[in-house]
């Protein structure tokens, strides 16, 4: 197994409310670590500690080796950290298309970067087709991304993920509100994707966290109260009561 | 090749009657026009550097005129020298040659809009609005203090500038500069935001958040824009310089940011063509109104307020059906 991602003790407190408290979890290449629990868990100020957009209290995050805990948001992306936001995040505004050559000049295809007209730049295209044809983007490619249904902008945000090459890939609630078609090309995706990256899923659909997950931790009131394979949590005690028990 | 739509054909048009208004005017005997055309031509110039910011970066400059007023005062200052021989702030010889004093002009704009940049990117929005109108001012009152240069008196030129084939003192051929100027800068602006560059500048106006996710920091690319568009404003004040043979205190302050601002909205914000219609329409209803009323201001205003509550994206989307 290889450790990507090492976060230990993280902690962050607002105003004396504590959000998550002693957090501390491992992500693996080629492994989906599921993370569930109730609303208000801070599962997503967790995600948000990772990122750095969410400046920690304590604890440390080593990544491949370096502590990132100090880095800023932009650089810990640079880095190969990719988020995907509970609320979808694309630009609205642009072509498909174009949000698929933005996330590729972040890293992919820098040397993209200039003032050549990137609708003339052959690799850049092709490159940015493949991956809309992964994604099963290709027909709504010239549409602007905010027309889009919902489960193609999920698919969209994730794409553009995957576009900046990252290590890490942290998934905030990736399915929610999605029909159940779009959720299960998005669980085929996913499982297509993970070979090279280490996934960290923040997901309320239990079956599709069931299908996904080679590992789960459970969140309550900011902090993890039970981690371990799917089929352990599942019979946890603990995690019935705090969690599945309500479903 | 171009495609013949509708708004080519409206760019074509305006063009060839831009072309075409010397000979026209000195036709009919109204040659007096052309130096008001002029000032529309770099007014423009100015419009649509503006708009380069507002348009394509989503950022509100209300400075511009500290670009604009920097640029004619580099100008005004060279050729100043130039004329009576001392040496610029004791250390280098002033110049009249357009070919020194214009790009001198653009060069120190530059400079000026990369620390203007560089302290103002760092905020967005009413932020952004403000500390850009704090720090023209600063260039204001900072130029009014040197005595040498006029103060608020302003500073007289003998002449236009000196330009190798070209009689710049002559209307016409000012005229003419001017509007290879504005064509330059305007080719040169599209070709930036049909870029990889303006993409990403466009992009970050849009949503900051998603594009700081996937590792790019659009500071840079801003500050490039913000640099260029300085660039077009300097080159503005430095054929303004020419036009009137005065530079005035007037053209650093703030009541003329304001203008600026209206004209790029007047033309359609992110339209960039729209800044010479803006420019066409501001300074035309001045002119107009200004000789048949005392309360001209006023009339300007309403009008004003009628063209932007009847045509929200400007007057450049209105005749050529396209949004921006």
């Amino acid at each position: 197994m290889t450790v990507f991602l090492d976060a230990v003790h993280l902690s962050k407190q607002y105003a004396g409310l504590i959000a998550v408290d002693d957090f501390s979890i491992k992500l693996e290449k080629a492994k989906i670590h599921a993370l569930i629990g109730p609303n208000g868990a801070g599962k997503s100020t967790a995600i948000g500690l990772l990122t750095g957009e969410i400046r920690a209290d304590s604890g440390e995050i080593d990544y491949l080796g370096s502590d990132i805990s100090r880095l800023p948001t932009v650089r810990r992306a640079q880095a190969g950290i990719a988020h995907s936001y509970q609320i979808t995040s694309i630009i609205n505004e642009f072509s498909v298309l174009d949000n698929m050559l933005i996330a590729l000049m972040a890293h992919a295809h820098e040397d993209a970067v200039g003032l050549k007209n990137p609708a003339k730049n052959k690799l850049l295209q092709d490159h940015a087709s493949e991956l809309l044809e992964q994604f099963r983007l290709s027909d709504v490619a010239s549409r602007l991304a905010g027309e889009l249904s919902h489960g193609e902008q999920g698919r969209l945000e994730i794409a553009m993920c995957v576009a900046t090459r990252p290590k890490i890939l942290l998934l905030d609630e990736p399915m929610s509100g999605m029909s159940l078609m779009d959720g299960e090309k998005m669980i085929s995706l996913l499982n297509s994707i993970k070979d090279s990256v280490a996934i960290l899923l923040v997901e309320h659909d239990m079956e599709a966290v069931f299908k996904l997950a080679d590992k789960i931790s459970v969140m309550a009131s900011g902090k993890i109260i039970a981690s371990g394979m799917p089929q352990s949590i599942r019979r946890d005690p603990v995690v019935i009561e705090a969690y599945l028990g309500h479903h | 090749m171009i495609s013949l739509n509708r708004s080519n054909c409206v760019i074509i048009v305006t063009f060839i009657a831009l072309l075409a208004l010397p000979p026209v005017l000195a036709s009919i005997g109204e040659s007096y026009y052309i130096s008001i055309v002029t000032k529309i031509l770099i007014y423009a110039l100015v419009g649509v550097s503006l708009d380069l910011i507002i348009g394509q970066a989503g950022l509100v400059s209300f400075g511009h005129a500290a670009f604009f007023g920097m640029g004619a005062y580099v100008c005004g200052v060279l050729s100043h020298h130039g004329s009576n021989g001392l040496l610029v702030f004791y250390l280098f010889p002033g110049t009249s040659n357009a070919l020194l004093t214009w790009p001198i002009a653009v060069i120190v704009c530059m400079l000026l809009g990369l620390l203007v940049g560089i302290i103002s990117l760092r905020t967005a929005g009413v932020y952004f609005i403000m500390i850009t109108l704090a720090l023209a001012q600063m260039v204001y009152f900072l130029i009014i203090s040197i005595p040498q240069y006029g103060g608020e008196d302003g500073l007289g030129l003998y002449g236009r500038n000196e330009l190798a084939g070209v009689d710049l003192n002559d209307d016409t051929q000012f005229y003419y500069v001017c509007l290879l100027c504005l064509v330059f800068y305007l080719a040169g602006s599209i070709k930036l935001t049909r870029s990889s560059l303006g993409l990403i500048i466009k992009a970050a106006k849009f949503n900051q958040q998603r594009l700081v996710a996937l590792g790019i920091s659009p500071f840079k690319y801003q500050l490039l824009i913000f640099v260029f568009s300085a660039a077009g404003a300097g080159l503005a004040g430095a054929l303004m310089a020419n036009l009137t043979q005065y530079v005035s205190p007037d053209y650093l302050h703030w009541n003329l940011s304001g203008k600026f601002l209206i004209i790029v909205i007047l033309g359609g914000i992110g339209s960039l063509f729209g800044g010479f219609y803006g420019a066409l329409i501001l300074l035309g209803l001045e002119e107009v109104l200004s000789s048949y009323t005392d309360h001209w201001h006023f009339v300007v205003g309403v009008i004003l307020i009628i063209m932007v509550l009847t045509s929200r994206q400007g007057f450049y989307a209105s005749i050529t059906g396209k949004k921006t």
